[in-house]
């Protein structure tokens, strides 16, 4: 397997096949985050297109300075935000209407191992039903830490947002996709009983 | 009953975005509340469902859109010119720009020149710039890159080696070592080979002063010690994985100073692909021994052709006066060499000599670069 440095400084000098070659190997990451950024296909293949359009461009000013995969999130998440700003109070459209006829989408691991398994098919998809579902001011912030590992400050730098807005901002999103989600997923019992646990 | 607590502190907590102090009051707190307890199980519960979801393969057709786009904007900065942005494109944009006299943008205009007197024609012919001719690839720097679009159709690739000479990272050992590399050699103009290099390390280390062969040394037709070849090979090789094996055999021919002349890559079930390659000639063998480690071979042909007789006939004819290519040549001082570039005054040799050097030229390109196709399959 050729070192991902390598691909990078063969694409920094100019040849296509080696981006082509590294793009191969976060196409899905960078496709899903503008999936879920914007919520709906047609402006994620747009997005995602654009954004490694521009990372192409801009490659020879990428030093390393961080990954190469963070480098590549932060120019998706600026162009996709970039391109929701522009359109203002226009509308994305907000829910993915899954058409229950048309072919499951294709998920980047199609080998069923244990851990897919339990995520069942449906499960995912109300889950990103949910997510397409929320408005863009939480869907945003909810994405880029949830989805993408941003931390808050991340966050608030990339969409302009003050710290505590961002940060008030993830709990009220979670509190929704739970709301919309417990009636599907949660389990049976009553989670108000269960005794509560520390995670994360 | 509500509890006092700012509940997206529990949000911070899970991301653990809190500072020590103020987790700890969210620890105190959480010990004494359950609704809190039950809503930070809740978004753990939520957290962990999102940080699972797989990501999701863009459609059918995201590659090749993005291909397309990719070339067409390389071509749009390339009828541009290199004012476009500053990116892989830009290099490329030079790479395929017209043959604008790139001497005249090119900082270290006296050392080029200089470079090219010593080297005789192809660079001679720099010196008068060339009209829109064949030989954009003069506008090649040392960064020259060879990309899907960047064909190789463009001769005059000798004159771009005249450059990389100046570059000593640039030269591979079949351009350095051969003794009718960077068009060397050349009846009446440049001496012999050793002179010729020499010349060049001088320049290249500011040594301009050094008193130069260009016009002192008496035509002497390069007489080859060894067959000229040309060499060309295909090669298939069956892969498992045809990614990899891409990626594998992108860098084996860039560690042998090889350039991908042309590429492609389908992802179908029955996909394969192609790799047009350029390689140094003395590098072949190197990289086919190498290649044939990515994958089990399914052919292999090298054809070499000998060209010698080619090169002789191609020397004998530019040696005859007429086709001089010293004609309108400045006379060569060597004291004022470091100065600006050589006023050129006389007449330019004639086009049947131009045409006559630049076969020979692409002769010598086709010797000291092997041509290489490479193919994948599963």
């Amino acid at each position: 397997m050729v070192h991902e440095d390598d691909l990078i400084r063969l694409a920094q000098q100019g040849q296509v096949a080696a981006f082509e070659a590294l793009v191969e190997r976060h196409q899905a990451r960078v496709y899903s985050l503008a999936l879920r950024l914007t919520g709906n296909r047609d402006d994620a293949f747009d997005m995602a297109q654009e954004a490694l359009l521009k990372a192409f461009l801009s490659l020879p000013a990428f030093r390393g300075q961080s990954s190469f995969s963070t480098w590549l999130h932060r120019i998706t998440t600026n162009v996709c935000l970039d391109e929701m700003r522009k359109r203002g109070r226009r509308p994305l459209l907000a829910v993915e209407r899954e058409d229950e006829d048309a072919p499951p989408r294709a998920y980047a691991d199609p080998s069923p191992g244990p851990e897919a398994e339990a995520m069942r098919r449906e499960e995912r998809r109300a889950i990103e039903r949910a997510i397409a579902a929320l408005t863009e001011e939480f869907r945003v912030p909810l994405v880029l830490r949830d989805l993408q590992g941003f931390s808050y400050e991340e966050i608030a730098e990339l969409t302009g947002l003050p710290l505590g807005t961002v940060k008030s901002r993830i709990h009220r999103a979670r509190l929704q996709l739970r709301d919309r989600l417990a009636p599907e997923l949660f389990p049976a019992r009553d989670v108000s009983a269960e005794e509560g646990g520390r995670r994360g | 009953m509500t509890c006092e607590l700012d509940r997206s502190q529990l949000s911070a907590y899970v991301d653990q975005e809190l500072t020590a102090d103020q987790r700890a009051a969210v620890e105190a707190h959480l010990a004494t509340c359950s609704e809190c307890r039950a809503e930070l199980a809740g978004l753990g519960w939520l957290v962990q469902k999102l940080r699972a979801l797989p990501e999701i393969e863009p459609p059918d057709g995201f590659s090749e859109a993005l291909r397309r786009r990719l070339l067409a904007e390389a071509d749009a900065a390339g009828s541009d010119g290199p004012g476009g942005a500053p990116g892989p494109v830009a290099v490329r944009a030079a790479t395929l720009a017209a043959p604008v006299a790139w001497w005249r943008r090119t900082a270290p205009v006296a050392a080029a020149a200089v470079v090219a007197l010593a080297v005789g024609f192809g660079s001679a012919w720099a010196l008068w710039g060339p009209g829109p001719g064949p030989n954009a690839a003069m506008a090649r720097g040392p960064q020259r890159t060879s990309t899907l679009q960047a064909q190789q159709g463009t001769p005059g690739g000798k004159t771009a080696k005249t450059m990389n000479a100046a570059s000593p990272e640039q030269a591979t050992p079949s351009q350095s070592s051969s003794p009718d590399g960077s068009g060397a050699g050349v009846a009446g103009s440049g001496g012999d080979a050793a002179t010729t290099l020499g010349t060049m390390a001088d320049v290249h280390q500011g040594n301009v002063g050094t008193p130069m062969a260009a016009s002192t040394v008496a035509p002497v037709p390069p007489v080859p010690e060894r067959p000229r070849l040309v060499r060309s090979g295909r090669v298939d090789l069956q892969v498992t994985s045809l990614a990899a094996a891409y990626t594998q055999a992108l860098q084996l021919i860039a560690l042998n100073g090889g350039e991908v002349v042309q590429g492609s890559y389908t992802k179908d079930e029955a996909g394969g692909a192609n790799l047009d390659v350029r390689v140094p000639a003395d590098r072949l063998d190197s990289l086919l021994a190498s290649l044939t480690g990515i994958g089990s071979l399914r052919s292999l042909d090298v054809e070499s052709t000998d060209v010698s007789a080619q090169l002789r006939a191609l020397d004998q004819r530019l040696s005859q006066p007429e086709n001089s290519l010293e004609k309108g040549l400045p006379s060569v001082d060597t004291g004022s060499m470091s100065g600006d570039v050589p006023v050129m005054s006389g007449t330019p040799p004639s086009d049947a000599a131009f045409k006559l050097q630049a076969q020979r030229d692409d002769l010598i390109e086709q010797v000291n670069w092997a041509s290489l196709t490479i193919s994948l399959s599963r």
